[in-house]
């Protein structure tokens, strides 16, 4: 009798959790391919277009890319960035590579200031404006390093709808933080994936970016972790006050050009 | 003897194990590995196109040949497409404004378009030739201008490749250096590290590194502080 009853009651338990399972994943329909470029294209435009409406935000993007060594071996190299950005002019983002070396970047609304913390150097450069055009103003003509860049200026919209060719819908998946839409699609040449968080905060989750006719296809992958839709630190987050000893050294991009160079990161200061 | 002979093959087996693993640290380390944070140990790059996590990209392809071989969207576009089509419609004023001599015309003027950004850039690269300012006393340095945002759709295909920063100038940027002036005497590469122990001079709150007759500064490039050949100072 009491056997009878514990069956009873794990099959009523088992029961149970397959009820709750299946309610909380129901069975997605089958999108058509109309339906699923539609979607797709829906939910690209709202996280695009909810991402340029916040006043602030702050978010850390855990990335990754490849880089495909001389020797045919394709390399992953982590990363880490804080970013901390409050319209109409404002960001700072903190930037942690896989070997230690920590930079630091500040648009404080005059200037642009980048600073490496191994060398205990910074270099700065008068702000052009906008969040917008400063961020263009860094990677294109300061020739600096700031991966999805693109995602963070008011108009990416308008861009990504404008450089689109294909977007469809792949699936809805739970095994990010949140449920998430996970559609794919080309942008110039590059591919381009996307998990979108479901329903009113249309927020990016995860990026993989596919650079298709480079050799190897590397890769640049990130997640986007810790969303915070207000900015919860006080005006020094956007000011940089320069460490005791730092020294400021120039942008490579503002000395005339060398005849060839082969440069990678520094590390050190050089030791007299 | 049994357990004896077992220690026995232990320790050989130990000893082995040791003598592989120290073989193995000690090549990390000549290859400059160092055992963790050295960067660009044995030769090791690590900046490529996928670095710059750019939705953009250096390379383009044909444009005939990508959509036949990646497979191109269907003919008939569907609702979304015309929905972004629209949006595209709806961008182009904007854009034409900002874009002088820009009639707005999709696909068929894309090349066009190219050859037009390209000599825009052109010319922006010979301004700041002309706009270097002298904010250090002895090494002509410049704010590049701002080009405007819809200079191009490609603004973030920041590719280190590394002619980084200066590769992608060098060629023309050059060759017109050592046409016009002779500034740029250097044939020098600029440098992760210096190539030598070097004599450091400050001048006007610059350190300049001497390593033989060779100047460098430091600078910040695209993926971190580097040294770059410079001119002597004066």
């Amino acid at each position: 009798m009491t056997r009878a009853k514990h069956r009873a009651f794990l099959f009523l338990a088992i029961a149970l959790a397959m009820t709750s399972h299946a309610a909380e994943l129901p069975a997605p329909a089958e999108l058509s391919p109309v339906e699923s470029q539609q979607k797709a294209a829906e939910r690209l435009s709202a996280m695009t277009k909810f991402l340029a409406s916040l006043p602030a935000y702050q978010v850390t993007c855990r990335g990754s890319y490849d880089v495909l060594q001389d020797s045919g071996q394709k390399l992953e190299f982590l990363e880490e960035r804080e970013l901390a950005l409050q319209r109409p002019d404002r960001l700072r983002v903190r930037h942690r590579s896989s070997d230690g070396d920590v930079d630091l970047l500040v648009f404080d609304g005059k200037h642009i200031t980048l600073f490496n913390d191994r060398a205990n150097v910074y270099a700065q450069a008068p702000q052009p404006g906008s969040l917008d055009d400063a961020i263009v103003y860094f990677v294109r003509d300061l020739k600096m390093r700031l991966p999805l860049a693109r995602l963070f200026t008011n108009r990416s919209s308008s861009e990504l709808a404008r450089r689109l060719q294909s977007v469809v819908h792949i699936e809805r998946t739970r095994l990010l933080p949140v449920p998430t839409d996970h559609i794919a699609g080309r942008v110039g040449n590059v591919d381009v994936q996307l998990w979108i968080a479901e329903g009113d905060r249309p927020l990016p989750m995860r990026v993989v970016l596919t650079y298709v006719d480079e050799p190897g296809q590397p890769q640049y992958r990130a997640d986007f972790q810790n969303w915070k839709t207000e900015m919860s630190g006080g005006p020094d987050t956007f000011r940089f006050s320069p460490p005791a000893g730092a020294r400021r050294i120039v942008f490579a991009s503002q000395l005339p050009p060398t005849r060839t160079s082969n440069a990678q990161r520094g590390d050190t200061e050089a030791q007299p | 003897m049994n357990s004896r002979s077992k220690t026995r093959g232990w320790a050989v087996v130990l000893s082995f194990i040791f003598l592989m693993v120290q073989a193995g640290i000690a090549d990390a380390q000549r290859r400059g590995g160092g055992g963790g944070a050295g960067r660009g140990g044995g030769g090791i790059s690590r900046q490529g196109p996928a670095a710059g996590g750019g939705f953009s990209s250096q390379r383009s392809r044909p444009p005939s040949a990508a959509p036949a071989q990646r497979g191109s969207p269907p003919a008939s576009r569907p609702q979304p497409a015309q929905g972004a089509a629209e949006q595209r419609q709806a961008a182009r004023p904007q854009d034409a404004q900002t874009r002088p001599g820009n009639d707005a015309q999709p696909q068929g003027t894309r090349p066009e378009e190219r050859t037009e950004r390209q000599e825009n850039r052109q010319e922006g690269r010979t301004e700041r030739q002309e706009n270097r300012q002298e904010a250090f006393d002895d090494i002509n340095v410049y704010y590049p201008p701002y080009g405007g945002y819809y200079d191009d759709d490609d603004w973030d295909n920041w590719d280190v490749a590394v002619g980084v920063v200066i590769g992608g100038v060098v060629g023309a940027a050059v060759a017109s250096d050592d046409d016009d002036d002779d500034d740029d005497d250097s044939s020098s590469s600029s440098t992760a590290t210096l190539p030598c122990n070097p004599t450091v001079t400050q001048v006007s709150g610059v350190n300049y590194y001497q390593c033989g007759q060779t100047y460098y500064v430091q600078a910040y490039g695209g993926d971190g502080p580097i040294y770059m050949p410079v001119p002597p100072p004066k």
